[in-house]
């Protein structure tokens, strides 16, 4: 696929996106929907735009082919986000050290990092000075749970 | 007389706490800043919830510290290894690197040294005297005025997006939308809500810094090779300050940089990486018989170095003044101004005068120690630019989310950062702008006020209503000439390319 189909789907997704919220704000009430309509607006005409210009531009950028990559490594911050949602959830279970010291092991290993030692070096350093800042010192609350 | 108000002020910056923030957020800046990939936007966005129990010039003197800093510090990793720290970096990168190649490394670092620190100086200056005056304009502002000026904000920062200003435009209007997701004020409706209870309140400012800024950049910095370190280059003189005889060859360099720098900044978005490009063509065209650009040139990298550090405080002028901000950091700064309750323009000067007054102060000092401090963390930073991405990644990953949860205590806030996070890693991949979305989703809410008010005032003739008032026909055609220089092709892209697609300082 060509890369001025991307500008194309974008601005469709776009202008259809424009659409179903502007529609959404035809039910707010007292002027509610105005602002709405004018973000709308401005969305649709620029979408329009660069449709118009993946049809007119001559530059060689556009004509470029995008590459579509699932590779492992091109799929690792998809995996990172799974992996931080779940520590996310986690921290409040078993608590803010166990669950960033699980997250940095499987994340850095996960990313390709096979030097243990910096690993444990920095959550040994690391954990114990964030909590002495923000528990300590600006006296915040960190997530607690079954272990520490 | 303007010097005597700000100067009761000057005790306040002495405080142990503002020192304090004043040196956390230098030092971080710095290191923050060496590291390539990582950039000022982003160290502020993680030094956000740090300053959230802080007060508010303290918090606000932390997060300007780091600003000027992590310009500063883009310039090792620029010298040292042809990898700029921070996009205001990359023209540095030409000259210094190949001074560095030359053996020629600590010269290098003595003059980025000097025209930063300098530079710094007096832009934080220029912000002093220009500020105050300029703030009485707002006082002249009706809503007209407030919406026009909130659509010149997003204007401007969508021509930080080299090349595709639709799509930062459409950015900023994604923004727009997003301020709307709460309940009305006006009417008490949900709006966008679908029912969810955590989104009523709307989407806060600061979950979203941290996610556009800080945990986007930790999902792109996990792409790749995360073995990957930059250099050797591990040692690094402690005598980081140049001799008078090295500052005198390259004098005129040096004030050309930092005017270009200081008149770049008021302009708003156009930032430290249209600012050193400027400077490097102005001395290319200068240059005479036996000048080496290309081949490590000191005269280009006093003008760069200059330039982009010149930039720091008049960038943040147009941000205290009328709330648009000079670049991409002020754009953070500005979030976090609103996060501590404090809103841009005449009255911050007036109800506020011991915040701004300090903050200012702070910024000067800041620019001082910065220096001195460098001198120390010198080796440092040298040895950063080591670290491996595939731990800097998910560690930035883990201080996102702990940040704001830490900041607000509440999980509600950590799904929307979450969203904003993967929103602008998908923004960076496809060349969309998260700085114009996250201004969208600060002035959305002016705009918004001004927009319904200039309805009412109007009696529904917005356009005529408009065209009655001179500052409002002035902010009009700032419009247009914000798209018509954000349209045009910029002679420095070519050089630019490859090294800063979008800006970052």
């Amino acid at each position: 696929m060509r890369k001025y189909w991307g500008d194309r789907i974008t601005g469709g997704i776009c202008i259809c996106l424009s659409i179903y919220f502007g529609w959404l704000a035809l039910e707010f009430p007292a002027g509610g929907g105005t602002f709405p309509f004018f973000a709308a607006g401005g969305t649709i005409f620029l979408s329009l735009i660069l449709i118009a210009i993946s049809f007119i531009s001559k530059k060689p950028d556009l004509r470029e082919t995008i590459k579509f990559n699932f590779s492992y490594s091109s799929m690792k911050p998809v995996t990172l986000c799974i992996l931080v949602a779940l520590h996310m959830w986690s921290m409040f279970e078993i608590g803010y050290f166990t669950s960033c010291a699980l997250f940095l092991f499987i994340a850095t290993i996960m990313v390709g990092i096979r030097n243990y030692r910096a690993i444990l070096t920095t959550a040994i350093i690391l954990f114990p000075s964030m909590y002495a800042f923000f528990v300590l010192f600006l006296k915040a609350r960190l997530p607690r749970g079954i272990l520490f | 007389m303007f010097g005597l108000e700000a100067l009761p002020y000057l005790v306040n910056a002495f405080s142990g706490q503002n020192i304090f923030a004043m040196l956390l957020g230098v030092t971080v800046g710095l290191v923050i800043g060496a590291i390539p990939g990582l950039n000022p936007p982003m160290a502020i966005a993680l030094m956000i919830p740090l300053s959230f129990q802080m007060p508010p010039e303290t918090a606000l003197i932390l997060l300007v510290s780091c600003f000027a800093a992590g310009i500063y510090g883009g310039s090792f990793s620029a010298i040292l290894m042809r990898a700029p720290g921070t996009s205001a970096s990359a023209a540095s990168a030409i000259e210094g690197y190949e001074l560095t190649k030359r053996g020629k490394a600590i010269e290098a670092i003595r003059i980025s040294t000097f025209a930063s620190v300098v530079g710094g100086l007096i832009s934080g200056i220029v912000l002093m005297f220009l500020a105050p005056p300029l703030a009485r304009i707002s006082l002249l502002f009706g809503p007209s005025e407030y919406f026009l000026v909130a659509i010149l904000g997003l204007t401007a920062i969508a021509s930080v997006t080299f090349g595709s200003v639709i799509r930062g435009l459409l950015s900023g209007l994604l923004g727009l939308f997003l301020s709307t997701i709460a309940i009305d004020q006006y009417s008490g409706f949900p709006r966008y809500t679908f029912g969810i209870i955590g989104l009523e309140s709307g989407l806060d400012i600061m979950p979203a810094i941290i996610g556009l800024f800080a945990f986007a950049q930790g999902l792109e910095l996990s792409e790749g090779d995360p073995t990957t370190t930059i250099s050797g280059v591990k040692k690094l003189s402690w005598n980081i300050w140049p001799k008078l005889s090295e500052i005198l060859h390259v004098k005129w360099s040096l004030v050309r940089g930092w005017i270009i720098g200081l008149i770049i900044g008021v302009i708003p978005a156009a930032g430290g990486s249209v600012a050193q490009w400027i400077a490097y063509a102005e001395e290319i065209r200068r240059a005479k018989p036996g000048d080496q650009f290309g081949k490590g040139e000191l005269k280009g990298l006093a003008a760069t170095e200059g330039s982009n550090n010149g930039v720091t405080g008049t960038s943040l002028v147009p941000m205290f003044v009328l709330g648009i901000p000079g670049g991409i950091s002020a754009a953070v700064i500005l979030g976090a101004l609103m996060i501590h309750g404090l809103q841009p323009g005449m009255r911050l000067f007036k109800n506020s005068p011991h915040v701004i007054y300090t903050i200012m102060w702070g910024f000067l000092l800041a620019n001082i120690a910065m220096g001195f401090i460098a001198i120390f963390l010198a080796r440092t930073m040298a040895y950063l630019t080591l670290f491996p991405r595939g731990i800097i990644g998910p560690l930035i990953l883990i201080f996102s989310v702990i940040g704001v949860y830490a900041g607000s205590n509440n999980i509600y806030d950590l799904w929307i950062m979450f969203g904003f996070g993967v929103l602008g890693y998908i923004m960076i991949k496809t060349n969309f702008s998260p700085a114009g979305t996250l201004l969208g989703l600060i002035l959305g809410p002016i705009a918004e006020n001004g927009l319904r008010d200039l309805l009412v005032v109007s009696h529904g003739s917005p356009i005529s209503f408009v065209l009655t008032r001179p500052i409002s026909v002035g902010l009009l055609v700032g419009i247009i000439l914000a798209l018509y220089f954000s349209l045009r092709p910029k002679p420095w892209e070519g050089e630019a390319e490859g090294k800063s697609q979008s800006p970052k300082n």
